[in-house]
């Protein structure tokens, strides 16, 4: 690798600064996609600002109905964190899911939120239970509804000069995920999460951003049978090249799984 | 467990010296070599699978500490082609330049060379550099070549229908056809996978202008042959070009060639008088390396009712990809051979039909050919057994050479040494318990459990020990197959074992230090190997093709045996007896009362104060051993699959393989090299395959991301065990045991799910058997019942 500027804020003023002097500036967190672009000479930051060392974007902060999640935590960090365990077990099985334990360990879900990969295994989770990434830039703080993230694989609302400062989910203690491999590198992911009248199904890998599938509400009886309809028929409806009979397939079975897991928990 | 009275075995082995150093990390690879005011390499790759070359801009390449970049245009015309060492009869060869010059025929193949002061600068220049391309018709896979699918595309202009040789050779009597009740057809698909040692390849070269002296270090399994190349391609004295070859991590095929890369690296460090270095990158090793298998093969089986073989009509159509690599149209021909399998089969007709394609060239890939061939014959009989409605296991046993028969010779003209084929097959259902898995298949059958078990049969025989050299006349390969070895005893009693055959991992350096304690008595702590160095060794054939033991370790073994008679002539006069009273055991010579070592003996030979008249002073032989016959490895695998037909995926739920490799010289290392193949195969079987765009050639996998190879989770818990029938062609007794894992594997794991998918009238599947494709021919079968 070539010499390259470094810097390591100790705080997110220091770092918008930085990012404000620098035209060339490139962020790093776990550096899971930036380091291995660095090395295959595609970038070619001047500086690196490493995020580090920034204390505040490692937390995990829970609220009455939220939690909120630094952007500094990294996928290892998130699956071990209570409030996670507790509120979220769709987000620990998901970050159990990524990757491999190096992987785990390093990369961050500021790093996942700003390299927007549709595709990876937090998406359905974040679509399912909803919430709101939260950005700072010199201007203030902005928060872009979850659903609203994303505008393509690896292209998501992030502008100039903005930082990546963390999420907010909405607790969902009733939620889940499964994860099947299709081939080398592709996966159909699903989550399924309900709080109060709110019942919304997520999968990833079958169309560009992921399907959000809202559900009736669980009141009445058959509610299962209804919930499985709407699933099969909008898995089915998936217009895209990568939804193939065989992922259409998958996702259908996925959602019968985890909407009859749901149900054995008792009725909701 | 070293088999029972042997003599010629080890029953304690011990750990791999090797080890020590490559589990601490002190291994010294190719790109931990650093020498001064090294410059780096880096290739201006096609992004094309066929185009033809408008324009090549280097204008912004030239960064600073950029020394140098070189087109096709830029090389002396002196200069040779990547050579090429099997002329098939018939073989057009549409040679194989170093630079591409006006067309480009598969994705990677090397434009341009970039010489920079570091390796980044290398690579981003390269980067740079604006190659300007008009897209020509493509031939993307085998498929399309064989089906004249690609509407007209030639991958050479010169070449009719893409078509590189054809040969043809009918064996045994076709009346043996009448007595046939049916015939099939069938056509299996091996498809076209990647090597990826762990370490890629890699190549230094320094030039010593005053000495006119070519130093290279190269990531390589033959450094003799990578020397020869050198200097016929760069016409520089061979004796002045010195090879050394490192640790290796990992070759597997792919580093049993000089390829362009290090032809150029090597011409430019002496036309530059400079050091360079060349390192690929996975990518690049993804796209440059030679790839394996990638056959279509059309078969016409005949059988009897009664589940007897009788005969079958073969059609190999084989890639060669784009250009050829040193043995790339004579890999199939080694199919060819190997199609008796390890059956009494009275007639086979091939035709083996090599074809070009806008692809990466072809080479060999553990197994070299065999694993094609024993992945018919396992699939062909397992097919004959299933229309016969009778157990694969005795349909095997029906048709096996027996063991009474040996040294047998099979219908293709081979002559296998030894075998107890009945015995391996017979040991590994008992292990694998057979019985058990098909209660419990027939459980699940009948209550139509959505998880469906297979049991997968493979029994293999292969051939190793390459090679006689008068077989690669006969094939028209221009090389020959023996190996060498010196063994030095120096005046202190240390012995040096020099090998012509050179290690990628696989442990020579415990096993030829274990095999001279063996012979001569010294103890390994005093012995030092030698191998991989071009001045410091005698001409080595090389590492492949499992043949290290049966070649190298006989040339090693003989070598001894020589001193241990010079040291007897001695004795005979010191002592004045006669030789054959003389014994020789665990390294001394008794005769009565007296005793000496061979080790006390070498200080005298040294002085020679005292040698007998005409005897030469010293105690060093050099042996070139020429084996007389191949050695013929053998076994059965027994794998067991569950099947989930929803999803379609695949587990191995267990994996037994008994294998035939005749001595064993080190059972742990032999168990490794058996597990190491096994699970290449099963990437194979579940998983890999190299794919390029139907319409634009595009290469889809050249990273891991996309070319899934297995993961330790993917790898289930492997059984081996073994059984012994010494090879009666070598003094050790030994056959191979570098491939047969890989051989046996792919039938093992396909005939397995074939059987668990039978319920849904799955007949056959092709490799890889992704969890897609079994899902679909899930689906087929449920709506034809
Ligand atoms: C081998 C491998 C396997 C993987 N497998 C999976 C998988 O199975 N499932 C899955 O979901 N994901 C997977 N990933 C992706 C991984 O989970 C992360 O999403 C990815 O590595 C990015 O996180 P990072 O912390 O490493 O980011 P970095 O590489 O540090 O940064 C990524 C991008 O985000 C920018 N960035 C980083 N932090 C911020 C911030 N706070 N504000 C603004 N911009 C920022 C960087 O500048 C860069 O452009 C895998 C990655 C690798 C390397």
């Amino acid at each position: 690798m070539n010499a390259f500027q470094y810097a390591a804020p100790g705080c997110l003023q220091d770092a918008l600064r930085l990012l404000a002097a620098y035209p060339d500036a490139v962020l790093l967190a776990g550096g899971q996609v930036v380091i291995n672009e660095m090395h295959r000479a595609e970038r070619a930051p001047s500086p690196l600002i490493d995020l580090g060392r920034i204390d505040e974007l490692k937390e995990i902060i829970e609220t009455s109905d939220r939690v909120w999640i630094g952007a500094g935590v990294t996928h290892t960090q998130l699956a071990g964190h209570p409030a996670v365990k507790n509120w979220l077990p769709a987000l620990v099985q998901a970050a159990q899911a990524v990757g491999d334990l190096q992987v785990r360990n390093r990369a961050t879900v500021g790093g996942t939120i700003a390299y927007g990969d549709s595709c990876g295994d937090y998406w359905p989770v974040w679509y399912a239970v909803g919430g709101f990434v939260q950005l700072i830039s010199s201007t203030g703080v902005r928060q872009v509804e979850i659903r609203d993230w994303l505008a393509g694989r690896c292209s998501t609302a992030l502008r100039p000069q903005e930082i990546v400062r963390g999420i907010i989910l909405n607790k969902r203690n009733r939620s889940y995920f499964c994860k099947h491999q299709v081939s080398a590198g592709e996966t159909v992911t699903l989550s399924l999460a309900q709080g109060g009248e709110t019942a919304r199904l997520a999968v990833g890998g079958l169309t560009e951003l992921p399907l959000s599938i809202e559900l009736p509400p669980p009141v009445d009886e058959g509610w299962e049978r209804r919930w499985k309809e709407t699933a099969a028929t909008r898995i089915d409806a998936a217009a895209d090249p990568r939804a193939t009979r065989y992922r259409k397939h998958l996702a259908r079975q996925s959602a019968h799984w985890l909407i009859d897991k749901h149900a054995a928990g008792g009725v909701p | 467990m070293a088999s029972k009275g042997s003599g010629t075995s080890l029953s304690n082995p011990v750990l791999r010296s090797e080890d020590r150093r490559f589990l601490r990390g002190a291994g010294r690879y190719l790109a931990d070599l650093s020498f001064p005011d090294t410059y780096h390499v880096a290739f201006v790759r096609s992004s094309e699978a066929h185009a033809r070359i408008m324009d090549i801009s280097t204008e912004k390449a030239y960064l600073p500490g950029v020394v140098g970049i070189f087109l096709a245009a830029d090389l002396t015309s002196e200069l040779g082609e990547v050579p090429m060492v099997w002329p098939v009869p018939g073989l057009q060869n549409p040679g194989h330049p170093l630079l591409a010059k006006e067309t480009v025929r598969f994705p990677g193949e090397p434009i341009a060379v970039v010489i920079a002061a570091d390796e980044q600068t290398a690579r981003r220049a390269a980067k740079q550099v604006k190659v300007t391309y008009h897209r020509l018709p493509v031939v993307a896979n085998l498929l399309q070549a064989v089906d004249r699918q690609a509407g007209g595309a030639a991958v050479h202009p010169e070449i009719a229908d893409n078509i590189a040789y054809v040969w043809e050779r009918e064996f045994g009597d076709p009346s043996a056809l009448e007595k046939a009740d049916d015939s099939f057809f069938q056509r299996l698909i091996i498809p076209r996978v990647a090597p990826l040692p762990m370490e890629p390849r890699g190549l230094i070269a320094r030039y010593d202008r005053e000495a006119d002296l070519l130093s290279v270090w190269a990531s390589s399994q033959f450094p003799h042959v990578l020397r020869l190349s050198l200097a016929v391609v760069l016409g520089h004295p061979e004796s002045r070009i010195a090879v050394t070859v490192p640790d290796v991590g990992g070759a597997f095929g792919g580093k049993m060639n000089v390829y362009r890369e290090d032809l150029l690296v090597a011409y430019f460090a002496k036309r530059l008088n400079l050091t360079l270095r060349y390192v690929e990158t996975r990518s690049e090793n993804f796209m440059a390396m030679t790839h394996g298998r990638d056959q279509i093969q059309d078969v016409r089986v005949f059988y009897t009712r009664r589940g007897r073989l009788l005969g079958m009509d073969v059609t190999i159509h084989a890639n060669m990809g784009a250009y050829l690599q040193g043995a790339t149209p004579g890999i199939p021909l080694f199919t060819a051979q190997m199609l008796s399998g390890c059956y009494r089969i009275p007639y086979i007709k091939v035709r083996v039909m090599g074809y070009y394609t806008n692809q990466a060239y072809t080479d060999a890939y553990r197994g070299a050919g065999r694993p094609e061939a024993t992945y018919l014959v396992e699939r062909v009989i397992e097919m004959v057994a299933r229309k016969c409605g009778r157990d694969p296991l005795s349909v095997r046993l029906k048709n096996f050479i027996r063991r009474t028969q040996f040294p047998a010779r099979v219908v293709t003209g081979l002559t296998y040494d030894s075998g107890d084929y009945s015995k391996a097959l017979k040991k590994a259902a008992a292990k694998s318990g057979i019985k058990y898995w098909r209660s419990e298949q027939r459980a699940r059958r009948l209550r139509g459990d959505r998880r469906q078990i297979g049991i997968g049969i493979s029994s293999y025989v292969e051939f190793c020990g390459n090679s006689p050299s008068s077989a690669h006349a006969q094939l028209g390969l221009k090389t020959g197959g023996y190996e060498s070895a010196v063994v030095r005893i120096h005046p202190t009693g240390a012995v040096t074992v020099i090998s012509g055959s050179c290690p990628s991992g696989q442990g020579h350096e415990t096993v030829w230090a274990q095999l001279v304690e063996r012979c001569l008595g010294v103890a390994q702590e005093q012995v030092q190997v030698v191998t991989g160095t071009t001045t410091g060794t005698p001409w080595g054939g090389g590492t492949y093709g499992s043949r290290s033991a049966a070649v190298g370790g006989t040339a090693i073994y003989q070598a001894c045996q020589r001193l241990i008679e010079k040291g007897r002539d001695y004795l005979q006069h010191l002592w004045q007896v006669k030789g054959e009273a003389i014994g020789f055991e665990q390294g001394v010579y008794s005769c009565g009362t007296r005793r000496i070592s061979l080790q006390e003996l070498a200080p005298r030979l040294y002085l020679a104060h005292d040698l007998p008249y005409g005897m030469e002073p010293g105690l060093e032989a050099t042996v070139f051993f020429e084996p007389r016959s191949y050695t013929y490895p053998s076994g059965t695998h027994v794998c067991i699959v569950e099947v989930d037909a929803l999803t379609g995926k695949t587990s191995i739920l267990q994996y037994v393989a008994v294998d035939d490799c005749g001595h064993l010289l080190h059972e742990p290392i032999a168990k490794g090299q058996v597990i190491g193949g096994i699970v290449q195969g099963i990437g194979a079987a579940l998983y890999e395959q190299i794919v390029q765009d139907e319409q634009t050639g595009q290469l889809l996998t050249q990273s891991f991301r996309s070319y899934h190879l297995p993961k330790a989770e993917d790898v289930p818990p492997i059984v081996t065990d073994h059984l012994c029938t010494p090879s009666p062609v070598n003094p050790l007794g030994v056959k191979g045991v570098g491939e047969s894992g890989t051989i046996a594997a792919h039938p093992a794991v396909i005939n397995a799910i074939v059987d668990a998918l039978s319920v849904y009238g799955v007949e056959h599947v092709d490799m890889p058997a992704t969890p897609e494709k079994l899902w679909q021919l899930c689906q087929m079968g449920g709506e034809t019942e």
